[in-house]
């Protein structure tokens, strides 16, 4: 009897040792403790330290010292098994007990199947190219989508609107009511900054005064829009993805289809309208509350009095700044729900998805905003307003 | 509404040469089948086979890769979208999950397919969201939104749904999955009531073998590695004549082992 432990070090508590009767049949005398969590060896490793393995035929194990096991042992069987079968030795399992052998005959009761799977792209051209294919059809669904859009915008005026009047309220208030406070507090801070960069530049020149004018033509034209539209995709935007994404998952979208409600009337209009017609009020409210922070600023730091800050704002901005600000504001509300909603629908059907569409929607929704202001401006630009 | 049908010999729903696709990835072939009308028809098959996926078909969401499929004789896929959805207005689909609208309440969820389609006063519909919700044993559950009430009764208010415009054909979803044998059974029960009172057609997408035996009339059996029917008749014949050892297995729950496994 020649015991070999093979347990790497006296900390393992699992042992292996061989008894060979003959030389071509070994006893893998398993003892100790076997489970998943006891550092347990490779059946590779085990394998390598059969004594003369080029000799054995067969193998069996024992079991009488084994204190505990788990699934760990058995996977460890599975494969020594495995592996034995690949160098032609025979394996016989008798020595093992009833629970475990119900155990294996279980894991090999339905056969490994051959299951087709779409391969994954790995090289950066593959990637490249899946790319690009996934993006030129993401465009083609888009415009389809925009004009789904029309079509169903279109309904409104012949008098056959496909959502509920409580929904387009409930919509209404919560990107205009409930999106209030926190707008009026960036707007303040963003005319406050402005103001402080103003005053350190224009103070130099002995033209505090001006400070008045960078602040007003700045939030009324551009920072105002801007900043509204950027806040409203990450709250508004994103929750409209997510809200139309778990719809999805929820089959609820489907739901609609076969009642014949089409999503694009029943869920995305309401949220177009309601971002579209509440963005540019958002924006008007921010313009006050912008100038109102360059005149805090004005008044405490370059010590304007407010009926000079009141004149010289004035004098600075015309109707048609407002204006211009008004319609970007409607663009800008556009371009978000239209995010928001698109990625919604197009959601995968499980949760991971939803956070991804959610993403996406803002990722997307502010790259909109950007690319269209700057097309705003040069617009505005050429045509000198 | 269900009158211009009398002749019950013809086929209610015919599928011919369907089959269905994710991509490139196909998921069955050649599927043929007629039901008749009034008739509970049960599609079966072990778990991935696309049960699911030809309901999905049939009432409208995803497009065959081939094949069509045929309502009282007429082309449901080969035609235009508006044709198309005028025959889905004659469905009622309840899904797996019941997939209630969750921002609306329950009698919100059932009116909504009244009010948009029918004429009816508010009263009339609150009659009638009422009733419809007696029928699946939710009375008194109106205002409830779909998060308060349990995942069980979701599914029966899915099927108050369905039925809200006495549908001629109702589909349902692995409708007794995830409930307790009582109400699995009180289903059941619903399901050939709402066949033999509304005289729909019913279409049941389910692996539970206690309801295909009660329910059935007719049934195929969908087979995920033939990708194709691989047996069809009354679930009770099938039981007693089909040679075919896949079903044999399945009706029986692998209580008839085969050799090959």
């Amino acid at each position: 009897m020649d015991l070999d432990n093979l347990s790497a070090s006296t900390s393992n508590p699992w042992k292996v040792g061989f008894v060979g009767s003959t030389p071509d049949f070994i006893t893998i005398a398993v003892s100790g403790k076997w489970r998943t969590k006891d550092n347990l060896p490779t059946p590779e490793s085990i394998f390598k330290k059969f004594p003369s393995s080029s000799d054995i035929k067969k193998i069996t194990y024992d079991i009488k010292n084994l204190d505990v096991w788990d699934s760990g042992l058995l996977s460890f069987i599975i494969k020594l098994n495995k592996i034995c079968k690949a160098q032609s030795i025979e394996v016989c399992t008798n020595g093992l007990t009833k629970n475990m052998l119900s155990l294996l005959t279980l894991a090999k009761a339905v056969p490994k199947r051959k299951i087709e799977k779409k391969l994954q792209p790995n090289s950066l051209l593959q990637r490249l190219g899946h790319a690009s294919i996934e993006f030129y059809n993401s465009i083609e669904d888009m415009l389809g989508f925009i004009g789904l859009i029309a079509i169903s915008f279109s309904k409104i005026f012949r008098r056959k609107v496909g959502f509920l009047r409580e929904d387009l309220l409930y919509l209404i208030q919560d990107c205009s009511v409930n999106s209030l406070p926190i707008i009026l507090l960036i707007s303040f801070l963003i005319g406050l900054i402005l103001a402080f960069i103003g005053a350190v530049q224009l103070q130099s020149f002995g033209a505090g005064i001006y400070v008045a004018n960078l602040v007003a033509v700045g939030v009324t034209r551009e920072m105002s829009p801007l900043m509204i539209a950027i806040i409203m995709t990450g709250r508004t935007g994103a929750s409209y993805a997510a809200q139309l994404g778990s719809m999805q998952v929820n089959e609820e979208i489907d739901a609609l289809k076969t009642t014949v409600i089409s999503p694009i009337d029943f869920l995305v209009m309401p949220r177009i309208l309601a971002l579209t017609m509440m963005v540019p009020l958002l924006c008007l409210f921010g313009d006050v509350f912008g100038m109102l922070g360059g005149m805090i600023v004005s008044i405490k730091v370059l010590h304007i009095s407010f009926n000079q800050y009141l004149v010289q704002t004035m004098s600075a901005i015309t109707t048609v700044d407002i204006i211009v600000g008004l319609v970007k504001s409607i663009f800008f509300g556009l371009l978000v729900a239209i995010a928001g909603c698109y990625q919604g629908l197009n959601c995968g059907r499980n949760s991971d998805a939803v956070g991804r569409a959610t993403t996406k929607a803002v990722v997307s929704g502010i790259l909109a905003i950007i690319i269209a202001d700057a097309f705003f401006e040069i617009i505005l630009n050429t045509l000198k307003i | 509404m269900k009158n211009d049908n009398f002749e019950n010999k013809k086929s209610h729903i015919e599928v011919k040469n369907l089959s269905m696709a994710y991509g490139s990835y196909v998921v069955q072939e050649n599927i043929n089948f007629s039901v008749s009308k009034s008739e509970i028809f049960i599609i079966m098959g072990d778990s991935g086979c696309g049960k699911s996926t030809l309901m999905r078909h049939m009432v409208g969401l995803k497009k065959p890769a081939k094949g069509d499929i045929f309502y009282n004789q007429k082309h449901f896929w080969q035609t235009d979208i508006t044709k198309r959805q005028a025959m889905m207005r004659h469905f009622g689909v309840m899904y797996q999950s019941g997939a209630l609208w969750s921002s609306m309440t329950l009698s919100e969820n059932i009116a909504l397919p009244l009010r948009k389609y029918t004429t009816l006063s508010d009263n009339q519909i609150k009659e009638v969201v009422s009733f419809k919700l007696s029928l699946v044993g939710l009375a008194g559950y109106e205002d409830f939104y779909p998060s308060e009430i349990s995942g069980g009764m979701c599914k029966r208010a899915g099927i108050a749904r369905a039925i809200a415009l006495d549908p001629e054909i109702i589909f349902f979803d692995e409708p007794s999955a995830g409930l307790d044998p009582i109400s699995s059974r009180r289903l059941d029960d619903l399901i050939l009531a709402l066949r033999d009172g509304l005289g729909a057609t019913i279409l049941v997408v389910t692996h539970e073998l206690a309801s295909i035996f009660a329910i059935a009339d007719n049934s195929i059996f969908l087979d995920s590695e033939s990708k194709t029917i691989i047996a069809s008749g009354p679930p009770k014949e099938l039981l007693k004549f089909s040679e075919n050892p896949k079903v044999q297995q399945f009706l029986t729950r692998g209580a008839k082992e085969v050799d090959s496994v």
